[in-house]
């Protein structure tokens, strides 16, 4: 059985130890799955569900391009925005995760594009086991629909 | 055994506690940087991207950051074909400044790092004042090595100025050790 919680605690992981600022779980169709504990208040919830319909247009656009062009497929997007002042900028990374789940992060461009690849690697890899490992529905939150 | 483990355990506490590797990593290396007059310290991924950092001068860091990527990606190119083992280090000595590479392998996630770090040489005159307390000091030597027939003391007397010292390779090494630690955690 597939619980929120455990996907829950991989983005908490994620969060210490790369210092990001918000990481959400999403659906290919851009609908919320989980988001790390500190963006869990009704605000944010409402903020999550815009940037995942975002994220949805951004998905299917890219990977209509990237078929055009090479006609492989897609696996990654880095947003970066204020690129002349680093200190205030922010960058987003969408990253497939398992079949249809898509990882969103957020992160200030001061911190190092390395680091965060890695530790974003990191939880792939566990949430990918995890889901592989699990057989039956999905239990998830009211607001959080896969 | 115990006595060792809680020693260790001392040792590295601060490096294994609830704050997050980039802090850890940018502690450690302007600890290395702080301590061997350094001018810029880098961690690299295998794409070439920075990892974590450390400049204490007005270095280009992502030029040094492309430059040591590209130079690890061709000599591992093309060791296999001079039928060269896994390299040690590398080091660029120029008249101004050294730039020295280690790979630092991450066993648990079959990954390798890269460490590059800059030495810069302040001005000339401290290469050629070097020289010479270093020759008084190499004549010192080879007349206890006479006297005492000792051979390791000679390891550590790579010219300053030229070569790094074994003090610094075993401070490279330490570092090494201890980003290995955050990462195989």
């Amino acid at each position: 059985m597939i619980s929120e919680k455990p996907l829950q605690k991989f983005l908490n992981e994620l969060k210490i130890n790369s210092g990001i600022s918000r990481s959400i779980l999403i659906t290919e169709d851009g609908l919320l799955i989980t988001r790390d504990d500190e963006n869990s208040n009704s605000n944010d919830l409402m903020q999550n569900m815009e940037i995942g319909a975002i994220t949805a247009g951004i998905l299917s656009m890219s990977e209509r391009l990237v078929d055009l062009l090479t006609k492989q497929k897609l696996n990654q997007i880095l947003i970066k925005t204020e690129l002349d002042s680093e200190e205030n900028g922010l960058t987003t990374i969408i990253t497939l995760v398992y079949n249809n789940i898509i990882l969103l992060v957020f992160f200030p461009s001061k911190l190092n594009v390395g680091l965060i690849l890695f530790e974003i690697e990191e939880t792939k890899q566990k949430i990918s086991d995890y889901l592989k490992n699990q057989k039956g529905d999905f239990i998830l939150n009211p607001e959080s629909v896969l | 055994m115990m006595k060792n483990h809680k020693k260790f355990n001392s040792k590295f506490n601060k490096y294994n506690s609830n704050e997050n590797r980039h802090i850890a990593l940018t502690k450690i290396l302007s600890e290395l940087g702080n301590k061997e007059n350094i001018s810029a310290c880098l961690i690299i991924d295998e794409n070439g991207l920075l990892v974590s950092e450390f400049i204490n001068d007005s270095i280009n860091k992502d030029i040094l950051t492309v430059f040591s990527s590209s130079l690890n990606i061709n000599l591992n190119k093309f060791k296999g074909n001079l039928n060269l083992a896994d390299i040690n280090f590398l080091m660029l000595n120029t008249k101004n400044g050294i730039i020295f590479l280690k790979e630092i392998p991450l066993k648990k996630h079959k990954r390798r790092f890269l460490l590059s770090i800059f030495f810069k040489k302040s001005n000339n005159n401290f290469e050629k004042s070097n020289i010479k307390s270093l020759k008084i000091r190499y004549r010192f030597l080879e007349y206890l090595y006479k006297l005492f027939r000792l051979e390791y003391i000679f390891k550590d007397h790579y010219f300053n100025g030229t070569y790094l010292n074994n003090k610094i390779l075993k401070e490279i090494e330490n570092v090494i050790f201890k980003i290995q630690f955050i990462f195989n955690q």
